[in-house]
């Protein structure tokens, strides 16, 4: 078993043609898909958080935000709270299923707007090189040699805190990881036959890089922002814990987990279901995200 | 297969490296607790030095700034040298001027005090207190190059006059009603000679004062070790070790305290009252502080706040008592005006009381409806007991006549800019302390010019700059009771409570709280 | 040789020179630190003139460039909360925050290699699958939480190790091992993507076909080449261990440089906060720098460029 494994890998790298009867790309992709536990697991997870995160208003049994003072402090399973309630006697699932919409956004606009900086910047400092590649790879070292987490709570510091505030600090923070991926794909794809034909056949630069390098970096992108909006989920709590996230009443996973945290020895549901849904997300978006490497780009390794 | 078993061989290897490098650590750990307390037993603190642990340690949520007295303003740092360096007065359990290094005092007249001191003192190294020192600690605070903190408070002193060796005036250049509060609240006694000799630099982390314990060791962010100065002039220290132990957070010091680790913290939230006092060797103990917090109607913000009848309907639609008991499980004192009781100036005010049929009638009265108002309340996140909490119940409780609220919780730095800077909206939350007096409270929080205020009115502003230089007692009281009347009837606040400080105690320590929150462990004695 | 040094150090001074003038324009944009430092009772008057002591009242470019001309020389100013030198303060907090990031760097590198070295050479089964989503819970835990719960579990239920606080060997474990579970993942993904590479390659198809046995091809040949890449993603994340570690240091009040520096940031301490940032990407450059040399010394393909 072991053996053929490895001979396996070592006789044959690359995943096997995809369409080998012209069976629609996506159908393969499931096929593959349900063949492999842990890409199915983290697929199932990631489904059924995004429909909460779409639906949850509808799901929720009680209005998140509505405090009901008598009813504190409720362990799970007890007076119609599934959850239990919080320290004002708001109902947790609920909080837990409006949460999920915010965690949701705040993983998916960073990885969008930073995904979308840093492409820009990576593909401008790849392709164009000279000062453009020396000036962004600079403020690229900059920002590395300073801790991400010091570096959202100093911009947290100077805009406030909020919802928004915490997605641009992030942006802010993350679009460095793209630039530096992108930038080195650039860099090899520049040198390949078929965009060095394109430049000697006359072909505007624009149009290379628009039809020819871009197109060749999506399988690079989407794989690295799998694993990405997973750090930022987990960042908005880290970044609630020291006091600039999400603000109350407003309920997003990791202020929920902050708010509770002193509650850790006198009413566990505060800190553990929170932390799940985090740990479960986190989770799910890797493991699908490992499973999507392995399937589009076994090439590229962490980043 | 063979192959597979020298796999596992290689995987077991680096675990059994992993586990042999943790195991002579964990090894030593097991008895850690530094002190065990004991259960019983020891009741006098000589009696049995076996049975009770040999140092008291203390959680504590931040370092102080620095060993130096009379410079940093913050209370973090004046509790933990307070117990290095004696006070001339300080204050009873009730708020209430008692002698220390000063035996008596006098106004000889409105600019003139006179201090008489307390004979055969000594600095713990030696040097002999007396007016020499009292000058050098207030001209510290007066001299610009210090930069000392507290500068602005005493900023009407002109001059300190040593009479004899026992006797020091204080000369004024304006009358200065609170300036006994100012030297009990403010001023600590450092030794002369050795803060000249060694330069401020040195002495701010080798301090020598005339207290009940010396310094032994700081390590910054860690720990600060004292050790019992068995000269002191009130008798040697029942307990002979201290150490402050710096815990930012809140569980890592409740886990310290459950593991025996820390003996004593100050601001147990609510909710974990009872987990401490299950615990098998905690004891709660509550005391009324003299820190108020409160709810601004700030009217420095152009919006339906500047009428007063909006701001009198939302003292009618916010329920204190509930808020109180259900927020903060009965912790705290309510108010109904600026001042708590525990302070010296305090008259009873009308209470508002809850009314929401009233609150509704009043704003239909100012063409409002509540069902379309919307409100912004800003407030501070794990600064006050339970705040970002009160304030979601408060948007909850006003969310019943229709009023909308916006909570907006604030890092404490960016709190307070927002409200010097006049960016607040329409209401905040901010405490007060320690308020022992009207002046302090009224001046700072009520007037045009002053940072922190949320409120002005030109004739209230006029009262205010009238009462302030009144030295008359009598008329000075009856300056500050009407403004506290006239405060409430033009529902500047929404009046919250006087802060109930619960403080965790391990079971055989005696340790009294006190409202101005100090921890003098001289106070306190092992035993049940 | 010499080129690249001499270029290698130019590149060190201009990151740490943006890194401060970046730094310094966005603090100062967070608001002024005089009201936080002064009584509340303080007038307005005396926030101005305690404003002009300290210099904050002047134009941006005359205090940057003044801040500047004394950076170069190694002066940083004072803190304006302690009075200390702010640089002494910060180096002060070196040894903590050295022991706490390798000894954590050493327990993961321990833990996720051999994860990673079996997981590429088992790839696709049970161990694989479980490897992975192992580590990968570990990088999904936040750390706030996953510091609380093993204080619970080993200070209060357990009293084994102590809740926090600095000082001995035994205060490490629990702090360590929570920043240990972040960078596990990575090391181990990595370890196993590099690893499977290697696994393809013509020598070791070589050794296996002479019958070198499989252990010795892992540990041997197949590891010695994983280790140059990790060493540069340990190179990469040694800056997040060094400053970034505010949020364990808060939990297990461990006396680091990341919560320093996190302090003087809420109390608007500039001068401690400009020094901190200049240490920690004074001593990434210098780990970067090392690093790069000694990928070069390993692998002497690689030349000089």
């Amino acid at each position: 078993m072991n053996q053929s494994t490895l001979t396996e890998a070592a006789v044959n790298p690359r995943p096997a043609p995809l369409s080998r009867k012209r069976e629609p790309a996506w159908r393969t992709y499931m096929r593959r898909l349900v063949k492999s536990p842990t890409g199915l697991a983290g697929f199932l997870i990631i489904f059924v958080v995004v429909i909460l995160g779409i639906f949850g208003p509808w799901l929720a049994p009680y209005d998140p935000n509505q405090a009901e003072f008598a009813k504190k402090l409720l362990p799970p399973l007890t007076d119609g709270h599934l959850l239990g309630t919080d320290q004002l006697g708001r109902d947790i699932f609920s909080r837990l299923i409006h949460g999920t919409s915010v965690s949701l956004i705040i993983g998916s606009c960073t990885v969008l707007f930073a995904g979308l900086i840093g492409t820009i910047l990576g593909v401008v400092a790849g392709y164009f090189r000279g000062w453009a590649d020396i000036i962004i790879m600079r403020i690229v070292d900059v920002k590395l040699s300073f801790p991400f987490i010091l570096l959202v709570l100093v911009i947290n510091a100077v805009i406030g805190a909020g919802l928004q505030n915490i997605i641009i600090s992030l942006v802010f923070a993350g679009w460095i990881v793209y630039a530096r991926v992108v930038r080195s794909e650039v860099l090899a794809l520049r040198e390949k036959e078929f965009i060095l034909s394109c430049v000697a056949t006359g072909v505007p630069r624009w149009e290379i890089i628009v039809k020819h390098i871009v197109p060749n970096l999506f399988t690079p992108i989407i794989v690295l922002s799998s694993l990405q909006i997973a750090t930022y989920i987990i960042a908005e709590a880290s970044i609630s814990f020291l006091g600039f996230g999400v603000q109350p009443p407003q309920p997003a996973w990791g202020n929920m987990l902050s708010e509770g945290k002193d509650y850790i020895f006198s009413a566990w549901w505060l800190i553990t279901f929170p932390g799940v849904a985090i740990v479960m997300t986190a989770l799910g978006v890797n493991l699908f995200g490992d499973w999507l490497r392995d399937v589009l780009d076994p090439e590229l390794k962490g980043h | 297969m063979l192959r597979k078993n020298h796999l596992f061989l290689l995987l077991f290897i680096c675990f059994t490296v992993l586990l042999a490098a943790c195991t002579p650590e964990t090894a030593g750990t097991t008895p850690t607790a530094p002190a065990t307390p004991q259960p019983a037993g020891g009741t006098e603190n000589t009696a049995a030095p076996a049975s009770v642990p040999e140092e008291l340690v203390i959680g504590f949520e931040a370092d102080a700034a620095t060993m130096l007295a009379n410079t940093d303003v913050n209370y973090v740092t004046d509790i933990q040298i307070r117990n290095i360096y004696d006070p001339l007065i300080d204050r009873d359990a009730k708020g209430a001027l008692i002698p220390v290094l000063a035996t008596e005092w006098k106004n000889i007249d409105p600019l003139t005090w006179e201090f008489k001191l307390r004979q055969g003192v000594k600095f713990t190294n030696g040097e002999p207190f007396n007016a020499e020192a009292v000058k050098f600690n207030i001209d510290y605070i007066l001299d610009e190059k210090n930069n000392s903190f507290y500068r602005s408070r005493w900023k009407d002193v002109k001059e300190v006059k040593v009479i004899d060796d026992q006797t020091v005036q204080v000369i004024t250049s304006q009358p200065f009603p609170t300036l006994l509060l100012r030297i009990a609240d403010d001023l600590l006694i450092m030794a002369p000679k050795h803060t000249k000799e060694v330069g401020l630099e040195k002495a701010a982390t080798d301090p020598v004062g005339t207290g009940a314990y010396k310094f032994d060791k700081w390590t910054r962010d860690d720990s600060l070790k004292l050790v019992a100065n068995e000269e002191y002039w009130q008798g040697a220290p029942s307990i002979k070790r201290v150490t402050f132990r710096i815990i930012p957070e809140f569980s890592a010091r409740l886990s310290a305290f459950l593991g025996g680790e820390i003996h004593l913290f100050k601001n147990v939230p609510v909710d974990s009252v009872e987990r401490v006092k299950s615990s098998e060797n905690g004891k709660i103990e509550l005391v009324g502080s003299s820190r108020i917090n409160y709810l601004a109607l700030n009217t420095f913000y152009e919006g339906p706040l500047k009428d007063k009848r909006v701001r009198q309907a939302l003292n009618y639609a916010i329920d204190v008592d509930e808020l109180l008991k259900s927020v903060l499980n009965g912790n705290g004192t309510k108010m109904t005006g600026p001042l708590s009781k525990v302070n010296a100036d305090y008259t009873e005010t009308k209470d508002y009381g809850y009314d929401p049929d009233k609150a509704v009638a009043l704003l239909k009265e100012a063409g409002i409806d509540p069902k379309t108002l919307k409100l912004t309340l800003d407030t501070p996140n794990g600064r006050y007991p339970m705040d970002t909490h009160v304030a979601q119940a408060i948007a909850s409780q006003l969310q019943r006549i229709g009023i909308q609220v916006t909570v907006q919780a604030n890092e404490w730095g960016n709190h307070l800019a927002k409200i010097r800077q006049h960016e607040m909206k329409d209401m905040f939350i901010l405490g007060w302390g320690p308020a022992f007096d009207a002046q302090g409270t009224i001046e700072n929080l009520f007037t045009e010019k002053a940072p922190y205020s949320g409120f002005y009115d030109k004739d209230v502003e006029a009262m205010i700059q009238k009462a302030l230089p009144i030295f008359d007692p009598a008329e000075r009281k009856k300056a500050f009771d009407e403004l506290q009347h006239r405060l409430v009837e033009e529902a500047a606040w929404v009046p919250l409570w006087q802060q109930g400080d619960l403080y965790a105690v391990a079971k055989n320590l005696q340790f009294a709280p006190r409202p101005d929150e100090k921890f003098l462990v001289f106070e306190m004695k092992w035993g049940q | 040789m010499l080129d690249y040094v001499i270029k290698r150090t130019g590149q060190v001074v201009v990151v740490l020179f943006l890194a401060l003038t970046a730094v310094f324009f966005i603090i100062r944009l967070s608001g002024d630190p005089t009201a936080l430092f002064l009584p509340p009772d303080a007038p307005r008057e005396q926030l101005e003139q305690f404003r002009k002591q300290l210099g904050f009242d002047r134009p941006l470019h005359v205090q940057y460039t003044e801040f500047m001309t004394k950076a170069v020389q190694g002066d940083f100013g004072t803190s304006l909360r302690t009075r200390e030198d702010a640089l002494q303060m910060v180096i002060n907090r070196i040894p903590a925050t050295f022991q706490l990031a390798f000894t954590s760097l050493g327990l993961s590198l321990l833990i996720a290699i051999p994860i990673g070295i079996q997981s590429a050479y088992r790839r696709n089964t049970w161990f694989d699958q479980a490897g992975v989503a192992a580590t990968v819970l570990g990088q999904a835990l936040p750390s706030f939480w996953l510091g609380l719960i093993l204080i619970y579990l080993f200070a209060v239920q357990l009293q084994w190790l102590p809740t926090g606080g600095g000082g001995s060997l035994v205060h490490l474990i629990l702090p360590a091992l929570t920043l240990a579970a972040y960078s596990v993942a990575r090391f181990a993904r990595f370890t196993r993507s590099t690893m499977l590479d290697v696994l393809r390659k013509d020598y070791i198809r070589t050794a296996k076909a002479s019958g070198v046995p499989t252990y010795k091809i892992l540990s041997v040949y197949a590891l010695k080449n994983t280790l140059i890449p990790i060493i540069t993603l340990v190179a990469l994340d040694l800056g997040v261990l060094l400053g970034g570690a505010v949020i364990v240091e808060v939990v297990f009040s461990w006396p680091g440089m990341g919560r320093l520096l996190m302090q003087s940031l809420l109390n608007r301490d500039f001068p401690v906060v400009m020094a901190g940032v200049f240490l920690i990407a004074f001593i990434y450059a210098v780990i970067n720098f090392v690093v790069d040399l000694l990928y070069a010394y390993v692998n002497p393909q690689i030349r000089f460029k």
